[in-house]
């Protein structure tokens, strides 16, 4: 195997890796906050493709600006959607899986109409490769990379360094004794939330000019991020990164070396994995 | 229950009604598209019927699709490579479900609350790409030219023929009527009291000597065993079996059907999943927003009714009796 090849695979991994890690914080926090498996994380990350490419090409502005302003847009719809689906639904996980379902086959569809299915495109806002060990990577991938590094980073400091990140935390752990000394543990619920889908709609638009937009790559993401999930144990931060950019890897190396069909061993190991232990790699009992 | 008592012979007239209403539809209704509608509507009825009682306990069941897929590969396998009758096929693709069910459940089962909605969505994911890499059953394609059903000879001479859509119509009204008797005859008795006591306090049913894991089991296997036998419906009736008819959304409907429909009751599913199948239907105009206005239902009826659909007939019908007798309204859903 030539040296070349490896840096490729490892970098490709990396970076759909890092992006996996953006995806599963997110879902991660909203599960540990608001106890929601919210399945439509996924139409998140999509709707911030979607978003970026309109700003960029249809709006004409440049594609950081399109970024951010997704993110912020996203934000915002996290707000709402808090607001008006899962606060009423609060601490009742059938209902409110039910209804991240029907959000998550709504805003397929919504964007199926708005967007048609065959798919957006928008070209990578720099160009250029710089050599590496023998393999060649792009800058734009390189920006990827380094901007999830950001991000993860900046979660990392606002969760356990910050006032707000304690009151998140304090809420984690218990919510009702977060309550009890004061902690407003209603609006902590929705800016989490705004927070979760910022990220996923960062992580949709940094995607976006490596792959079409489809209205259902949604789908296609959470998957990956369940698979994360399990991998690192529901609500562990440092699980999701791990198990992140584990898959990350494995799917880097699985299609290059095995093909299509490695995406049942990934399924067949969780399955494995839950078996022996049915709390997740990392996740506690 | 107060509500049983006061609409016991409403429900009676109502399912008479109903039977008569769903043995006369073909005859009133000459048009196949509104046949394959009833057969959707009976079919997902008894999916979301079977995954009910496992729903009720906690555990999001999310494997039907492949269980679905396993059954119909075996009548499919054995119709066209062995040339079995159609309905020892069928029997046989039940029996093939329900014991690949027993070989993965004991360990499943082990996975709790959401994980358990991850293993069995892994197991989904592992059966329908397994069999979508399966090339001498078809590959993604799947197989093809599956015959339908064997004619059944009837003692006086005449034969029950399945050529048009009606006679798989009548078949799948019969499967429906047999299987939800048999689910809410099992419901009503001792397995239904389990569960509702699993639901509401499993360790205290199971420290009162009760063993609530095997019944766990029981009732996934039951619902493997429809699972296959309904898969079996499937190939006999589409004429083939292919990885792509059983992904996740085929596993996750008969849930939503029946949380929509709401798990209080025994109806729920299937009030549940009339709604939510024929919905679609009444927008036929604008093709495009179907799935739109499918999912904007689902989450209008679980932001709104607590209990779902059938809680808020619940509810209205509580409000009615407790204002005749002049009692203050009560939440009666407190069996949730």
């Amino acid at each position: 195997m030539e040296q070349n090849v490896i840096v490729q695979v490892l970098i490709n991994g990396l970076t759909t890796g890092l992006i996996y890690v953006l995806m599963a914080l997110g879902f991660s926090l909203i599960f540990s906050i608001l106890r929601v498996f919210n399945f439509a994380h996924g139409e998140f990350y999509m709707l911030g493709a979607v978003l970026t490419y309109y700003i960029v090409s249809i709006a004409g502005l440049p594609f950081y600006v399109g970024v951010l302003a997704a993110m912020l847009a996203m934000g915002l719809l996290g707000l709402v959607v808090e607001r008006i689906m899962f606060r009423p639904l609060a601490d009742q996980a059938l209902p409110s899986f039910i209804v991240a379902l029907g959000l998550s086959m709504g805003l397929s569809a919504l964007m199926a109409v708005i967007i048609g299915s065959r798919g957006k495109y928008i070209s990578e806002p720099i160009s250029g490769v710089i050599k590496f060990l023998g393999a060649s990577i792009s800058w734009y991938t390189l920006t990827v990379i380094i901007a999830s590094i950001f991000l993860v980073l900046g979660l990392h400091i606002l969760i356990n360094y910050t006032k707000f990140g304690r009151t998140i935390r304090a809420v984690a752990s218990n919510p009702k004794a977060a309550l009890l000394v004061g902690v407003k543990t209603k609006s902590i619920r929705s800016q989490t939330f705004a927070i979760a889908t910022g990220l996923a709609a960062a992580a949709g638009a940094l995607m976006a000019p490596l792959y079409y937009i489809t209205p259902y790559i949604g789908n296609q993401v959470i998957f990956k991020v369940m698979v994360v999930v399990i991998l690192g144990g529901l609500g562990s931060i440092p699980g999701a990164v791990f198990g992140g950019l584990i898959l990350g890897f494995i799917e880097s190396v699985g299609l290059t070396y095995i093909g299509g069909i490695a995406n049942i061993f990934g399924w067949l190991f969780i399955i494995v994995l839950l078996l022996v232990r049915p709390q997740g790699l990392m996740g506690k009992k | 229950m107060r509500i049983k008592t006061y609409t016991i012979r409403g429900n009676i007239i109502l399912l008479i009604a109903m039977i008569a209403l769903l043995i006369s539809w073909p005859v009133m209704i000459h048009n196949d598209y509104y046949l394959l509608v009833g057969i959707m509507v009976l079919f997902q009825i008894i999916l979301a019927v079977s995954v009910f009682p496992l729903i009720r306990m906690g555990l999001l069941f999310v494997a039907q699709g492949g269980f679905l897929a396993i059954g119909a590969y075996t009548t499919a396998l054995l119709v066209t490579r062995a040339g079995f009758n159609t309905w020892l096929a069928m029997l046989i693709s039940g029996i093939v479900a329900a014991i690949a069910s027993i070989l993965i459940i004991y360990p499943s089962l082990r996975a709790k609350g959401l994980y358990f909605l991850l293993v069995t969505l892994s197991l989904n994911q592992v059966i329908t790409i397994g069999i979508s890499n399966w090339s001498w059953a078809g590959g993604p394609a799947g197989i093809l030219y599956i015959p339908p059903p064997n004619s059944i000879p009837l003692p006086w001479g005449a034969t029950i023929e399945f050529s048009s859509v009606a006679d798989f119509y009548y078949l799948v009204l019969a499967l429906a009527s047999l299987i939800v008797f048999i689910l809410y005859r099992l419901w009503k008795g001792y397995l239904g009291k389990l569960i509702k006591a699993i639901n509401t306090a499993e360790d205290l049913a199971s420290s009162l000597g009760v063993p609530t894991l095997r019944y766990k089991m029981l009732i996934v296997i039951i619902c493997c065993f429809v699972c296959g036998i309904m898969g079996s419906f499937s190939a006999l009736f589409y004429g083939l079996a292919s990885p792509g008819q059983f992904g996740l959304f085929t596993s996750f409907y008969p849930i939503v059907f029946g949380i929509v429909g709401g798990i209080g009751y025994f109806a729920g599913p299937i009030v549940g999943t009339i709604f939510l199948v024929t919905l679609p239907e009444f927008f036929r105009f604008t093709l495009e927003y179907q799935p739109l206005i499918y999912a904007t239902a689902v989450i209008l009826v679980m932001l709104l009714f607590r209990g779902g659909l059938i809680g808020l007939f619940a509810k209205l019908v509580e409000l009615a009796q407790t204002k005749s007798k002049g009692k203050f309204f009560m939440n009666n859903l407190k069996e949730n």
